[in-house]
């Protein structure tokens, strides 16, 4: 999934009213979209954009189990 | 790429907000928002919770980010919790039950939770304490109980506990019957019959039944395309009903002559009332059914530490303040997930870590003396009609004519489209959403 | 619900069940041999013919333009700009896609994987021929360090090992055959591309010369080098 993590807020807010508006196609965002007001999606936009940008903060299920048990997961890189 | 003008950027956006806002998803655990390492001051409140499942785990993470200072223990039966959540995919043998078992050394450590592995025996509303089996007993100022569910045996003659743990595994909560319902499918002879029998309404992880129905189909077809399963549900209607059976026609030959997959209703007799174990036999009110291997998935109600402390009302489920989830009959206690009687809002892990958020937000709010804020909880659901094949429902909610109720247009199923790639990345987004949900709830 | 001794042991059994279980296993990485130059150039000619109206139904099906646009340009800083890129680059991409050369620890590229398997040789064609036909624009405007970074990418730095990108890449960007363009390319995810050559978490490319070429270069130079082809346009 994309990371949303420093993301400019302007892409942020033109995507979300993209999926609300249908103009973007989405797989679960449209609907998750609607369920939010302009404002409400302002707000997100302004928390994301300001976290450490992370690119690929992904891993298996395995790796995240074992990042669990280690008590690594989450933790700044 | 926008006109969005640069002053706003300066507003103030906090995680507090974001809880408020979200309710749930992912709001993922940034270092700038770690629990404040200084020791809790000594007339620091203490918040105690039971049960460490998902509601438990996430409450007490997001109750530390509201909470520097508040002392939080969780009292959790088990050294170890293994999500139901995609424990369908055991059955399907796309996971092994290790993947999907967590612990909370994480929480523990991360987020300076006192964690204890004992058993609740009882609670003292008055006195505010809560009694273990150990003997030991833990005073609390507020108390949060997200107990799961316990599965109503009584409503079928010849079924119980007994029979679920060893020939008839209904596997509805993760663990060893997962393993040997997914054994009894590999097993069965060619061209045998399978049946899957969902409970009525309400019920824990809705879509649950009708994918567990969907893995067995895509098994038969296969390995075995001359068996059938029988899916025998008490309902008329279940959810993502729609696209569910557009997958079925697709991918099983759903309503053809060769169907692996045949769905009957309520009204056509579909309810089991009875089993008999040594014919391998169901009755339902529409005659008998005899098969190879019998999934009962028992009706539910709240799980049984809540019905023990008193928190369930006649409906068996536990009433709640919408905008806090705190009992409605007892003060100070709070109850999340499953057991809560949360209205729109279906009984799934997605529902319960969005109510734990509320709720972390509501306790710390309560305790700093600051009035309740109206709350957003948000549920997605994504189910695997194959394994390639993803179908969900999702929908933001709010509280409104004091009901849970869905926010804006926001309440939906997929869309059946003729698009190729929908589906395939419904089921790709499934296992993403998998792999953060949990690092959001137990990391 | 939990005897642990007793769920070990009928997980011993289900590893073993599993076994007879052949999934098309989706999480496991594929071993493929890396590309030659003659066994690409040779994927590639064997390739069919691509129709850019037939392409634009593909990648309407396939949802391509979701996540990068109707036309190639993405939505947000994730994805790759497609808008312009040689035919012969989205085909080999989609290939590797489809093969396992191109995973980046699977669960980073899980989409595309998904997509690329459950397309045709003359879906990629098509569809790698829709985007090559639409033009470039530029996703950002230039930089301060626009022309240090041009100064690198028209020269290179021998003393370093590192060579002129433009010699492969064109002078504009404009990318060759199955050299890509970068030309209006995202910054963000040039930079982590870089990063995943340098790591060989990225190894679809011919006799790993992207790693050779451009090791030397400082972090520094590499977000100069992101934001100067994120401003071309051709």
């Amino acid at each position: 999934m994309p990371s949303l993590a420093g993301m400019p807020a302007e892409q942020i807010i033109e995507s979300m009213m993209a999926f609300k508006k249908g103009t973007r196609p989405a797989i679960i965002m449209d609907r998750v979209s609607r369920g939010y007001t302009d404002d409400e999606i302002k707000t997100m936009a302004y928390f994301f954009t300001k976290q450490p940008l992370k690119q690929w903060d992904d891993t298996t299920l395995a790796e995240s189990v074992a990042a669990q048990a280690a008590g690594s997961i989450g933790a700044p890189k | 790429m926008s006109q969005l003008e640069n002053k706003t950027f300066d507003q103030k956006v906090t995680r507090r907000d974001l809880i408020k806002l979200f309710g749930a998803s992912a709001v993922a655990a940034s270092g700038i928002f770690g629990a404040s390492s200084q020791a809790f001051a000594k007339s620091a409140a203490h918040v105690v919770i039971l049960g460490g499942g998902i509601g438990g785990s996430t409450f007490a993470k997001y109750l530390r980010f509201a909470d520097a200072d508040v002392k939080i223990t969780i009292i959790e039966q088990y050294p170890e919790y293994i999500t139901c959540l995609r424990s369908n995919d055991v059955i399907a043998g796309m996971h092994t039950l290790d993947e999907l078992t967590f612990n909370l050394e994480t929480i523990k450590s991360k987020y300076h939770v006192n964690v204890v592995i004992d058993t609740v025996v009882g609670a003292d509303f008055n006195k505010k304490t809560v009694r273990t089996a150990k003997g030991d007993n833990f005073s609390y100022d507020k108390l949060v109980v997200s107990p799961g569910i316990d599965f109503k045996f009584e409503d079928y003659e010849g079924y119980d506990a007994e029979l679920a743990a060893t020939d008839f595994p209904h596997a509805y909560k993760a663990g060893p019957q997962t393993l040997k319902l997914r054994e009894q499918m590999l097993n069965m002879r060619q061209g045998g019959t399978a049946i899957i029998a969902p409970p009525q309404n309400p019920f824990r992880c809705p879509p649950g039944p009708y994918e567990r129905a969907s893995f067995f189909a895509e098994y038969f077809k296969k390995h075995n395309p001359t068996a059938k399963l029988i899916v025998l549900d008490p309902k008329e209607r279940f959810t993502k009903d729609v696209p569910f059976k557009k997958a079925w026609e697709r991918l099983y030959g759903y309503k053809s002559d060769n169907a692996l997959i045949e769905w009957v209703a309520g009204s056509e007799g579909g309810r089991v009332v009875r089993l008999d174990a040594a014919t391998k036999t169901v009755e339902t009110d529409g005659g008998d059914f005899k098969a190879d291997l019998i999934n009962i998935i028992p009706n539910q109600r709240a799980g049984v530490l809540a019905q023990k402390l008193g928190l369930t009302n006649a409906s068996g489920w536990c009433s709640i303040d919408r905008y806090s989830m705190e009992s409605e009959l007892h003060k100070e206690v709070y109850v999340l997930g499953d057991s809560a009687i949360a209205d729109a809002m279906p009984k799934s892990g997605f529902s319960a870590n969005s109510q734990a958020k509320v709720c972390a937000k509501a306790v710390a709010d309560t305790l700093k003396g600051k009035n309740l804020e109206d709350p957003v909880y948000a549920n997605v659901c994504y189910s695997l009609a194959g394994e390639n094949y993803g179908v969900s429902i999702a929908a933001v909610y709010e509280v409104r004519d004091g009901l849970i109720q869905p926010k804006g247009e926001s309440a939906g199923v997929s869309e059946v489209t003729e698009l190729t790639a929908q589906p395939i990345l419904e089921s790709v987004y499934q296992k993403n959403w998998q792999r953060q949900f949990v690092k959001d709830v137990f990391s | 619900m939990k005897n642990n001794l007793l769920v070990s042991t009928i997980i011993g059994l289900n590893v073993f069940a599993m076994s007879q279980v052949t999934h098309a296993s989706s999480t496991e990485k594929p071993q493929v041999p890396a590309w030659t130059g003659a066994a690409l150039a040779e994927t590639i000619s064997a390739m069919p013919k691509g129709d850019i109206q037939r392409g634009q139904v593909v990648a309407k099906d396939m949802m391509c333009i979701a996540c990068h646009g109707e036309q190639g340009k993405p939505y947000t800083m994730n994805f790759p700009s497609i808008q312009g890129q040689t035919q012969e680059y989205t085909m080999k991409t989609m290939i590797d896609y489809r093969e396992g050369r191109r995973w980046e620890s699977y669960k980073r590229a899980d989409v595309m994987v998904k997509i690329a398997e459950n397309m045709t040789d003359q879906q990629i064609a098509d569809v790698s021929s829709f985007y090559a036909a639409q033009t470039t624009t530029a996703w950002q405007k230039p930089t301060a360090t626009y022309e240090q970074a041009k100064a690198l990418v028209t020269t290179g730095d021998m003393s370093r090992m590192v060579m002129a990108c433009a010699g492969c890449h064109g002078a504009e960007g404009q990318g060759n055959g199955v050299t890509p363009a970068l030309a209006g390319q995202i910054p963000q995810y040039f930079v982590r591309t870089m990063q995943a050559f340098h790591e060989k978490d990225r190894v679809n490319d011919v006799n790993g010369m992207m790693d050779q070429f451009t090791k030397g270069l400082t972090p520094e130079e590499i977000q100069a080098i992101a934001d100067y082809y994120a401003s071309l346009m051709c």
